[in-house]
């Protein structure tokens, strides 16, 4: 019944928003918030639900909008057609690249993503053959679904709403199945997830590939309506951006991470153009949050209390034994 | 390619190894006794390396200059171990190493704030050219790097080694609680052990920048790359393990380079990192870690 009003609501505001909104400037910042909550659910899926961090989701969102753009250009595959695709290939990459890490210490994986991101920007920016390099892409075709293009910022808004609203749905139906119950007792205690015959290593192969599915997705969206592809766009700075929305918006929350979205992308996108401060600034602001928020909130802004339990409930009682200089402490 | 070509290139292979290796020695060292990938480490030695220049900017001399920048980076360490590790030490793995995330990007941001984004020179200390040896000329300058990472590795091995301190730090590398039971200050330990990492890493910073003659706010990740490979190489938790890496690495990407061009030079970090995870989790020389949980 809740899911029905929501799922309504929703409708009604893809629908209405972009008659409503008249300024192509909101339109912008909204779609450009609305690219990035598939890439921040994505993320939480991996952080939050399943407790790895991945700190490379710039080059699965980079690998979605490459494929899907050499797609439409080159082969002239339609879009929704690349759109797939792009997802397709980013969770492929994701899956191989998290294949040997798993199986021996996950807590590795960060590093092998780090490591990853800064190979994928040296291959987009020297392939010239295939990326241009620096010059990007320029040219993208517009979206084109079932002989409709999309053109304005309006249209724009309502596919990226659409996929995104798919997109958590998706996601939350995934988290109340078995799977994603497998992925939080992963989280919560290893351990005893394969004492109770979980599949642990293909549980974290699973959330690792549906996380960078949702980033290639994301990818293929922003190609197609900014119409350009760079390699610069997928720094490594993106990436930790892409884990912060997810950790600050709420871990194992996806109204979290759309949250996150919108608050770490369309917020000082629109203070943009009064004053950039923070925009120069936000690795260190949210960075600051971050640090704050393992201390006093780990579960983050909309983080369920539910989504706290034995993975992070440790913090802030570590704080207070901390505050009260009591010198007990056990092995990490 | 000539005999003194690859001669060349394996001396700069060994320079820039052993570069690694110090900055590998400060991740190593953490996550040998707080199993916690210390995300911050980058960043803290990039600004450490930075006040350094800063300071040579304001007409310090250059040693002073770099002993203090050194110091600003081990302080720093400690700073950032009281703020944002102390209160979640006991908090399951992913939440310090997010706090840890979060730290190294408030001190990347505030050096931006300070210095600005763009990549700087950094003084050529140690001069370039090529000296003749036997008939055959080596560069100067790595050999320099070289015999300075060296003596930084043997004066920590000989702390390590020989001092109570270092007795102690062994001893909590093996069991922190048993340590504590018998009497050792983990308080005191911990932050000392992240300063003496941030000191070696300010150090080796330093001479990457000389080396490649650029100092940038985002120097500290690629850094982090590659002395990770190098600690992972060499086993995790063994001092010697990751400066025996750190060479090793260096002269894989010294000669894949030589072989295939420059573009394969970050492509062998990565390839060494995932073939180590496959084939010898614990690194050529470590022991094997036993999972707790």
């Amino acid at each position: 019944m809740r899911g029905a009003l929501l799922f309504l609501l929703a409708v009604g505001a893809v629908a209405a928003v972009p008659h409503a909104v008249s300024s192509r400037y909101w339109l912008h910042v909204a779609n450009l918030s609305l690219i990035y909550v598939p890439l921040a659910i994505g993320a939480n899926v991996i952080t939050g639900y399943c407790g790895m961090v991945s700190m490379g989701q710039a080059a699965f969102f980079g690998i979605g909008a490459y494929t899907s753009a050499l797609l439409t250009m080159r082969l002239g595959v339609p879009w929704p057609v690349a759109f797939v695709a792009a997802g397709l290939m980013a969770g492929a990459a994701g899956a191989v690249l998290a294949l040997p890490c798993l199986r021996v210490r996950s807590d590795f994986l960060s590093l092998i993503t780090i490591a990853f991101n800064q190979l994928f920007l040296v291959v987009a920016n020297a392939w010239l053959s295939l990326t241009r390099g620096p010059m990007g892409l320029p040219q993208v075709p517009r979206m084109e679904i079932l002989g409709w293009t999309v053109r304005t910022e309006g249209q724009i808004f309502t596919v990226v709403a659409t996929v995104a609203i798919l997109c958590a749905w998706a996601t939350t139906r995934l988290a109340a199945s078995p799977v994603g119950r497998s992925w939080e007792m992963i989280r919560d205690d290893e351990v005893a997830a394969r004492a109770l015959g979980v599949n642990v290593v293909r549980g974290k192969l699973a959330a690792f590939a549906v996380g960078c599915t949702l980033a290639g997705l994301a990818g293929s969206l922003l190609a197609h309506s900014l119409r350009l592809v760079v390699p610069d766009a997928f720094l490594l700075d993106e990436s930790l951006l892409i884990m912060q929305m997810a950790i600050l918006g709420g871990l194992a929350s996806v109204p979290g991470s759309v949250l996150g979205a919108f608050l770490m992308v369309g917020l000082p996108e629109a203070l943009r153009s009064s004053d950039p401060w923070l925009l120069t600034y936000r690795p260190g602001i949210f960075g600051a949050l971050l640090v704050a928020a393992m201390i006093w909130r780990p579960q983050g802004l909309l983080g369920a209390r539910r989504a706290a339990p034995p993975f992070l409930r440790g913090a802030s009682d570590a704080l207070r034994r901390t505050l009260r200089l009591s010198p007990r402490h056990s092995t990490p | 390619m000539d005999a003194g070509y690859l001669l060349a290139q394996l001396v700069n292979g060994l320079a820039i190894g052993s570069v690694y290796a110090l900055i590998g020695v400060g991740y190593s060292m953490v996550y040998t006794i707080l199993y916690l990938i210390n995300f911050a480490h980058g960043d803290v030695i990039m600004f450490g390396t930075m006040a350094a220049l800063a300071l040579m900017g304001f007409g310090v001399p250059a040693w002073a200059a770099l002993a203090a920048g050194c110091l600003v980076g081990a302080g720093l360490g400690m700073v950032v171990e009281r703020v944002a590790y102390r209160p979640v030490r006991n908090a399951p793995r992913t939440v310090p190493m997010i706090s840890a995330l979060g730290a190294g990007l408030v001190v990347s941001s505030v050096a931006q704030g300070i210095w600005g984004p763009d990549v700087m020179s950094f003084p050529q200390l140690i001069p370039r050219g090529s000296v003749e040896l036997a008939g055959v000329a080596l560069p100067v300058q790595p050999l320099a790097i070289l015999a300075v990472a060296l003596a930084l590795v043997a004066i920590g091995s000989a702390v390590l080694e020989l001092t109570r301190w270092g007795r102690a730090t062994r001893c909590v590398c093996q069991d922190m609680m048993a340590a504590q039971l018998m009497g050792i200050p983990v308080n005191r330990l911990v932050p000392a052990i992240y300063a003496v990492g941030g000191l070696i890493g300010v150090a080796g910073c330093s001479l990457f920048a000389m080396y490649f003659n650029a100092v940038w706010v985002q120097m500290g990740q690629l850094a982090t790359t590659k002395a990770w490979a190098a600690a992972m190489l060499g086993g995790v938790g063994n001092f010697y393990g990751a400066f025996a890496g750190g060479l090793l690495l260096g002269v894989a990407e010294a000669l894949a380079v030589a072989a295939f061009g420059s573009l394969f030079k970050d492509g062998a970090s990565l390839a060494i990192i995932v073939a180590v995870l496959l084939l010898r989790p614990n690194g050529l020389f470590g022991t094997p870690v036993v999972a707790r949980s």
